[in-house]
């Protein structure tokens, strides 16, 4: 005995938690918030109904993201937030890796058109590959708008919840659709911001490595812009009420004003870490809260 | 589906805050879109990352527009004047 007391659950993980880690489930808690939410606010779903689409929106989501840890592989190895990741640790192959995640979506397509609908089923279906092909395999390395246009895959799940319970789509629907995607770049860029060393170690070409980061705050700003409007459009269309309007105003205040404090210290030349740090955080919580309160709003007036 | 909100709005002021939105949204894409025309060209040769294409990086920008003008098209239709 040497007296170091090992853990040993940190020291070995194991085969079970190394399949959790590749779905990255802390991003997918949120996926699933902007899923269940548009249920609700699309109709009245029965709990298995919702157990059945949050487990379906999982695997699909899940196995994305291990399909894009197959293909990011080589530059999980230089980045230091990913080296831990099962494939560059070396506590998985990479085939391993890419069967479990394709394996995951042709349970989860076969789960959502067998027991949901085939509508349902195919849009998480162009989610995954919209992750796979067009954002992982195409975009992220060539482009800035990387994040911009693959936040579209980012953007489905409010039209997997709604298309669950109507079995269509509609205006609300795609309003959602394009929260999420002029939610993303804001959100997405206050990281790049904070981490351009090991973006641009890895060769990907974040906006802040491409532009400049003080372009790039500009363009945080005007995407703010345009999310700020697109979330307040169901309120003028009846779709939602005064809870969902005083909800949205003051979580796209508290988002509007990080952005702006970010651009202003930039331009001041005082520390900006602080606030983009803020931003990257708190627009998860935006997001989420904006979602829910899309769900409460609609309970309270049915 | 309607709120008690909206529909105490008289119809003028719901049509003016719909434009409202309309022209905010116009005036964001174009500051969005410019900054493909105004930041590529003084990328630096030397830069680690990729250089993208400037067509392409056009057409990214302009694709999630589409998706805009379908969903104001559809809000006017649905606005209830």
């Amino acid at each position: 005995m040497t007296g170091v007391a090992l853990d040993p659950q940190k020291a070995t993980p194991s085969l079970f938690r190394d399949l959790i880690s590749l779905t990255k489930p802390r991003i997918i808690s949120l996926l699933l918030v902007t899923t269940i939410a548009p249920m609700y606010a699309a109709g009245s779903p029965t709990l298995l109904s919702v157990l059945l689409v949050s487990l379906g929106g999982y695997l699909m989501a899940g196995g994305a993201n291990a399909v894009n840890m197959y293909i990011d592989r080589d530059i999980d190895d230089v980045m230091a937030r990913t080296r831990l990741r099962p494939i560059p640790s070396g506590r998985m192959s990479p085939i391993q890796v890419l069967a479990f995640g394709v394996a995951c979506a042709i349970f989860a397509t076969w789960l959502l058109a067998q027991f949901v609908n085939v509508l349902t089923a195919g849009l998480a279906l162009a989610g995954f590959y919209f992750y796979v092909f067009i954002y992982t395999r195409w975009l992220k390395r060539s482009s800035p708008q990387n994040i911009v246009i693959g936040g579209a895959a980012g953007a489905f799940p409010p039209l997997v919840g709604w298309a669950a319970v109507t079995g269509t789509l509609d205006v609300t629907a795609l309003c959602m659709f394009l929260i999420v995607f002029y939610w993303t770049p804001p959100h997405f860029w206050a990281l790049a911001l904070l981490k351009q060393v090991d973006y641009g170690r890895a060769k990907v070409p974040m906006a802040p490595l491409v532009w400049g980061e003080r372009e790039t705050m500009h363009q945080m700003v005007w995407y703010t812009v345009i999310l700020i409007v697109l979330t307040l459009l169901p309120v003028l269309l009846g779709t939602f009420g005064t809870l969902y309007l005083l909800s949205a105003l003051v979580l796209n205040a508290l988002l509007m004003g990080g952005v702006l404090k970010v651009l202003f210290a930039a331009r001041a030349s005082k520390p900006w870490t602080g606030p983009a740090w803020w931003v990257y955080k708190y627009s998860l919580l935006h997001l989420a809260l904006l979602f829910l309160a899309m769900a409460v709003d609609r309970a309270l007036t049915r | 589906m309607t709120s008690v909100l909206t529909v105490s709005l008289p119809p003028a002021v719901v049509t003016a805050l719909f434009w409202s939105a309309v022209a905010a949204c116009v005036i964001a894409q174009l500051f969005i879109l410019r900054a493909v025309f105004r930041t590529l060209p003084i990328l630096p040769s030397s830069t680690q990352v990729p250089t993208p294409h400037r067509l392409t990086e056009i057409l990214w920008v302009v694709l999630p527009v589409g998706g805009l003008i379908a969903v104001f098209i559809g809000a006017y239709r649905a606005l209830p004047l």
